[in-house]
């Protein structure tokens, strides 16, 4: 798929009525025209809502809004045909210079429309929505314009990574991206503070994006903190043609009513993922000490008993290993624990004195991370330029040791929140390339054919010994795991 | 209104998403708003007063631990904590 409206894209956006409260026929098939007057009328069941998007959802599409009278669902070209019973053919948009995008899928006048049975008795109509377009064109091109060049942003007077072009370069993916794999199809659901997608550097991704609100979360486009939003640009950095979904956790109103990790995570779960990439977590340090908890929390266990079950069902989970924190569930044995490595201006890696490496005093063997993706050093991880919401928390606090402004809608950061949706990502081309690959499977590929990390320190913050944090050495160390993940290499292997 | 995130986990023989919604029903009856689901858990969100009504104790007032299972509730489940605060990486 193409992202320029070249070419259609295989992500459909649907349109679902249903038939009214009373069964008969809904807003598509009415005989007339609906007015303001009638609107009311032709609400549906809410039960009978609930049935059909539970029936679609197990067809894999997706719940992108739910409104009084019509559900916005998105789906693959693929799904819509075979539950419709329909074929799709391209069409042109009837003003291609202005239009979102210029040609598209849509039945043809003499496509068979046979819906699956289940469906077809739940469901008033399913229409997909023809791109919509842009009222000034001139306008479009300005927004399209990012100031700072290729990848936008300001210029600063030190070593950083731009998204997407520094962070594909140090994770080897131009050869990856140039053979067509681009996570295109693959299903990634990352749990964060939110994600506002208006910043002109999304624009690009979000056709095939959509945000969701965790029980509790407020504002759908809002994030408040920043740090969802630009983590997620790792995940479009380095799978840019993913099929994304964005589960926010916050309330932007009131912090404690917002989602708890398990919430998100069961949220996430709603989605049909295929990898879920978590940069939060728990500091389990045992109190008064600087040593890592032994035994889990007991209200850590459901968590962790949903993150079993998960992997357990094909689904890949990666958690931040920490930024000195003895994170959980960043140290389960069979999540994917994303460690850090900082290269420099001159591509010498070392282990990140920022990011957590610790052997686990709860699950014993189990040494964190598993591999590394790019992370900056103490003491503030200025690494990655990561476009964020104009004024976030992040934008405002980060300014200072940044050096952006404070309302300029970028910040430079990092830290195992940023390793995470890179290796997310990079788990999105494996299951693109090989969808038949298991959890353990991909965790095996990526350690193999990592690139081995042999100087430097993780954080003194989580070395329980105290000696200023581990140490990588040559071959698999405790600071670094199996070291920098490396997206051509591991493609290779599979 | 103040409400607490609580996360129930089942026993190992009802990790299964029938178990999960038919003890989600149950909470819902009891007065724990179910508000997420998975295949061995469901997280419910109760009112302060609700709490103290179903765990004998006000929030926050004890540190955390396995709160008390209502009866209604024990064939299926394993625990109910409170959700911990978590921090972002």
């Amino acid at each position: 798929m193409t992202t320029d409206g070249s070419e259609p894209s295989d992500l459909l956006r649907v349109a679902v009525t249903f038939p009214r409260a009373d069964g008969e026929g809904g807003p598509v098939k009415f005989g007339a025209r609906m007015s303001t007057a009638s609107a009311t009328r032709f609400a549906p069941d809410p039960l009978n809502v609930d049935v059909a998007i539970g029936e679609l959802q197990k067809a894999g599409f997706a719940v992108s809004s739910r409104g009084k009278l019509a559900v916005s669902m998105r789906c693959t070209r693929a799904q819509y045909e075979k539950v419709f019973g329909t074929r799709l053919t391209v069409f042109e948009s009837p003003s291609p210079e202005s239009a979102q995008v210029r040609k598209f899928f849509f039945p043809g006048k003499a496509a068979e429309w046979k819906p699956e049975a289940q469906v077809s008795k739940l469901i008033d109509d399913a229409y997909i929505q023809w791109p919509h377009i842009y009222m000034a064109a001139a306008k479009k091109k300005a927004a399209a314009k990012i100031p700072g060049g290729v990848g936008g942003g300001p210029k600063l007077g030190y070593h950083y990574l731009s998204v997407p072009k520094g962070v594909q370069k140090l994770m080897n993916l131009a050869a990856v991206h140039k053979a067509k794999i681009t996570g295109k199809g693959v299903r990634v659901v990352m749990v964060d503070s939110g994600f506002d997608q208006r910043h002109a550097w999304f624009k690009k991704f979000r056709a095939q994006s959509g945000v969701v609100l965790a029980p509790g979360a407020s504002g759908k486009l809002t994030d408040t903190s920043g740090h969802g939003t630009g983590e997620s640009a790792n995940i479009f950095s380095v799978a840019p043609g993913v099929t994304f979904i964005g589960v926010k956790v916050d309330n932007d109103a009131a912090p404690g009513a917002g989602a708890s990790i398990l919430e998100g995570f069961q949220e996430a779960l709603r989605h049909h993922p295929q990898v879920i990439s978590i940069s939060m977590g728990y500091d389990l340090r045992a109190a008064g000490t600087n040593k890592p908890d032994s035994k889990l929390p007991n209200s850590l266990v459901p968590l962790e008993a949903e993150i079993q079950a998960a992997i357990a069902a094909g689904i890949v989970v990666v958690f931040s290993a920490g930024n000195g924190h003895y994170a959980f569930p960043g140290q389960m044995p069979n999540v994917i624990s994303a460690g850090g490595v900082y290269v420099d201006a001159k591509g010498v890696m070392q282990a990140s004195n920022y990011a957590s490496a610790f052997p686990s005093a709860i699950y014993l063997g189990r040494s964190v991370p598993d591999v590394c993706g790019l992370v900056g050093m103490m003491p503030d991880a200025t690494y990655i330029r990561f476009p964020v919401p104009k004024g976030c928390d992040i934008d405002r606090d980060m300014a200072p040791a940044d050096r952006t402004k404070p309302n300029d809608g970028w910040g430079v950061f990092s830290g195992t929140s940023a390793a995470a949706p890179q290796i997310a990502g990079l788990c999105a081309l494996l299951l693109q390339k090989n969808p038949g690959l298991s959890p353990q499977e991909i965790k095996a590929v990526l350690r193999r054919s990592a690139r081995d990390v042999s100087t430097g320190r993780a954080s003194a913050a989580s070395d329980p010994k105290q000696q200023g944090g581990v140490k990588a050495s040559a071959g698999l160390d405790g600071a670094t795991g199996a070291g920098l993940v490396d997206a051509d290499a591991a493609i290779r292997q599979v | 209104m103040e409400w607490v995130r609580v996360q129930i986990l089942m026993r190992p023989e009802h990790r299964t998403k029938v178990s999960v919604e038919s003890a989600a029903k149950v909470a819902a009856a009891l007065g724990l708003a179910p508000s997420g689901q998975g295949s061995s858990t469901f997280s419910a969100r109760v009112s302060a007063p609700d709490y103290l009504r179903l765990f004998g104790r006000r929030f926050g007032s004890s540190p955390p631990t396995n709160l008390p299972i209502p009866k209604e509730l024990a064939e299926y489940v394993e625990s109910v904590t409170v959700a911990p605060q978590h921090e972002y990486f």
